[in-house]
């Protein structure tokens, strides 16, 4: 178990040097890795990390930072962390400015929050129930998923309405009984 | 055509909008030529609408095979057991469909909230599925006898599906259309102050006529045409409601149809029988709703239930089903609408549900026509009083004639224009009759008697 406030405020503490546009995040997460004893990046893992999309690089250098605190190194998964990076972080930085994972209080949780859970590290003093809960409520990309359906939703509506209304539709076609 | 009518619709052809190609897909020579017949009939009806079938040949071939789906009976339904294509439909349903969505599915039908009207009738655009193709979408208003009039969607395939199922109904009293170019295969009857007219034909029978006419002699250059032009047309069946088949009986034809199917209303024994020996053919009363089609025909004492996919449920007021053999709301389950898929919805019609080599409705009590008097003595028919109301957009309202003839007419109160407005349509037919309008809530009565009298 890790305190959610430890992690919030180690975000909030994020060092300049991780949003250097000079960090190699490669070296960076290799270093993260072999802190916590695990096996760093190899060639043919670190190639993905060499041509990245700007935010997306700039989230995975906030995100080594917060998984290089203390806590993290007994629980670190190098496949696990290597899909967080890969596989959780890119959605999430193509809807959400990085910078903000360190200043908006909310995101310093969902971030925090999507790292316990991609090491399987309950937050302290929650149940399973409750984190989810929690996590849903800071939950930017489900959050997108609802607005995005919602707007869906919207403009299927608008396009039935229209259909119903048009002349077309109330030419109708011919009747055979009555009822 | 009168111009003082006080309905907007009618305005003749302003409700066209398509090509005659677009109309008939299927059109062959033969049904041009019929077409042309039936539009340039000298004594024709002076048509104010244009409407064809709409059908490509995917929908007929479909429609013609629907004949296999009927012969098949009752698709599982038992009298113990419910089809097994509800839980599928429930599943679709829940998936698709806008207002039931993020809604957990209910494991059984029996726990599917009912819907009524008013609820489609204020959320049509969420009940039309997200996979519906909306190219195909055409809308028709209900007639209103119960219930407020609403804007129903549905495609022209399920609007021709009357047809196999008319057959169907037809082959159960030895009668077959036989369709094709050179026929006028059915004209439907109706008995208006005004009503759409128009000539059409059939992709399904082969390119054969099929009009619609209005019995009013303000639809026709000259009364007398009406008995030219029907008597000309020779069609194989009629199929009108009980007033306009009264009203077309009154006509010195020679012509006999194979059949005439009536709607709309409760038919009596009386008026069936007194068509049945004018026109000298089987008369057939079905029962439907606008919403999902044709549900049943009358056999002997009792209504059966036609075997589409289409499952019939008797409920209480309060929802719940009832036993066999006791009356409550016919309640409705039917997925043969792809723009309206229907769970469990309240037709505010009432029988009971028994099991007679097959489901059939007892004791249906339909929609039967109430007549209003003017101070002259003459009558207004309760779907004309519908037909001026309808356009103020009033969500549902009742009338009531007293015996002194005063008329009193509660209007829900939700989006009613000034009680003025409505004071000035119902004078436009009912003349100096005293009138009183009141708004009232009605939504507590889910489908409140419409119509009522003390003196019809």
């Amino acid at each position: 178990m890790i305190a959610l406030s430890r992690l919030t405020r180690r975000l909030s503490e994020t060092p300049n040097d991780f949003f250097s546009e000079h960090a190699s995040v490669a070296a960076v997460l290799s270093d993260v890795l072999t802190a916590a004893g695990r096996p760093g990046l190899n060639a043919q893992s670190a190639e993905r990390f060499h041509s990245m999309d700007a935010r997306w690089r700039q989230l995975v250098l906030i995100s080594c930072w917060l998984l290089a605190d203390e806590p993290f190194r007994e629980v670190m998964d190098r496949a696990r962390v290597l899909e967080f990076m890969t596989g959780t972080l890119p959605p999430l930085a193509g809807l959400v400015e990085p910078r903000r994972f360190v200043t908006d209080p909310d995101r310093r949780e969902e971030l925090a929050r999507l790292a316990m859970l991609a090491l399987e590290v309950m937050p302290e003093g929650e149940t399973a129930k409750q984190a989810a809960d929690r996590l849903a409520t800071v939950d930017s990309v489900r959050r997108y998923e609802v607005l995005e359906a919602t707007k869906a939703a919207e403009q299927r509506a608008a396009a039935v309405r229209k259909a119903m209304e048009a002349e077309r539709a109330r030419e109708a076609a011919a009747r055979y009984s009555q009822v | 055509m009168r111009d003082d009518y006080p309905v907007p619709d009618y305005v003749p052809m302003a409700a066209t909008a398509l090509t005659d190609a677009e109309r008939w897909p299927l059109l062959t020579e033969g049904g041009r030529a019929m077409l042309t017949r039936l539009r340039e009939h000298p004594a024709a009806p002076l048509y104010n609408h244009a409407c064809g079938d709409r059908l490509t040949q995917a929908s007929v071939d479909r429609l013609k095979s629907y004949q296999d789906t009927l012969r098949d009976g009752y698709h599982g339904w038992t009298s113990t057991e419910e089809p097994p294509w509800v839980d599928e439909l429930i599943t679709r349903v829940y998936r698709t469909v806008p207002r039931y969505r993020g809604k957990s599915r209910p494991a059984k039908l029996a726990d599917v909230p009912v819907t009524d009207r008013l609820d489609l009738l204020s959320r049509a655009f969420e009940c039309v599925p997200d996979d519906a193709d909306l190219d195909d979408l055409i809308v028709y208003q209900t007639s209103g006898s119960r219930g407020p009039a609403a804007t129903v969607p549905m495609s022209p395939e399920f609007t021709a599906l009357d047809l196999p199922v008319i057959e169907y109904v037809l082959a159960r009293h030895g009668v077959a259309m036989a369709g094709g170019s050179s026929r006028v295969s059915l004209v439907n009857v109706y008995a208006q102050p005004v009503a759409y007219q128009f000539a059409s034909v059939s992709g399904y029978l082969g390119g054969a006529g099929i009009v619609k006419i209005n019995m009013d002699p303000s639809g026709w250059r000259n009364p007398a045409d009406r008995v030219s032009f029907l008597d000309s047309c020779r069609p194989e069946v009629y199929t009108g409601n009980p007033i306009s088949l009264a009203a077309l009986a009154e006509l010195p034809l020679t012509h006999k149809p194979k059949a005439v199917i009536s709607g709309a209303m409760s038919l009596s024994d009386t008026v069936g029988r007194h068509l049945e020996e004018r026109f000298a053919c089987p008369v057939i009363d079905l029962y439907g709703i606008t919403e999902a089609g044709l549900i049943s025909w009358r056999d002997h004492d009792v209504h059966r239930i036609l075997p589409r996919r289409l499952y019939v449920e008797i409920l209480d007021e309060d929802g719940r089903r009832c036993e066999p053999g006791v009356t409550g709301e016919i309640t409705v389950t039917c997925g043969e609408n792809p723009l309206l898929p229907l769970l469990r919805y309240r037709t505010g019609d009432h029988a009971a549900l028994e099991w007679r080599h097959g489901p059939v409705l007892v004791g249906l009590d339909g929609r039967a026509p109430v007549r209003y008097q003017r101070t002259d003595g003459s009558w207004v028919n309760s779907i004309e009083i519908t037909h001026v109301l309808s356009p103020l957009g009033l969500v549902a309202w009742r009338l009531h004639q007293g015996e002194d003839r005063a008329l009193t007419l509660s209007v829900h109160e939700t989006g009613a224009p000034d009680p003025d407005v409505i004071a000035r349509a119902l004078t436009s037919l009912m003349g100096d009759v005293p009138a009183r309008i009141t708004l009232d809530d009605l939504a507590q009565d889910t489908k409140p008697q419409r119509y009522t009298s003390a003196l019809s």
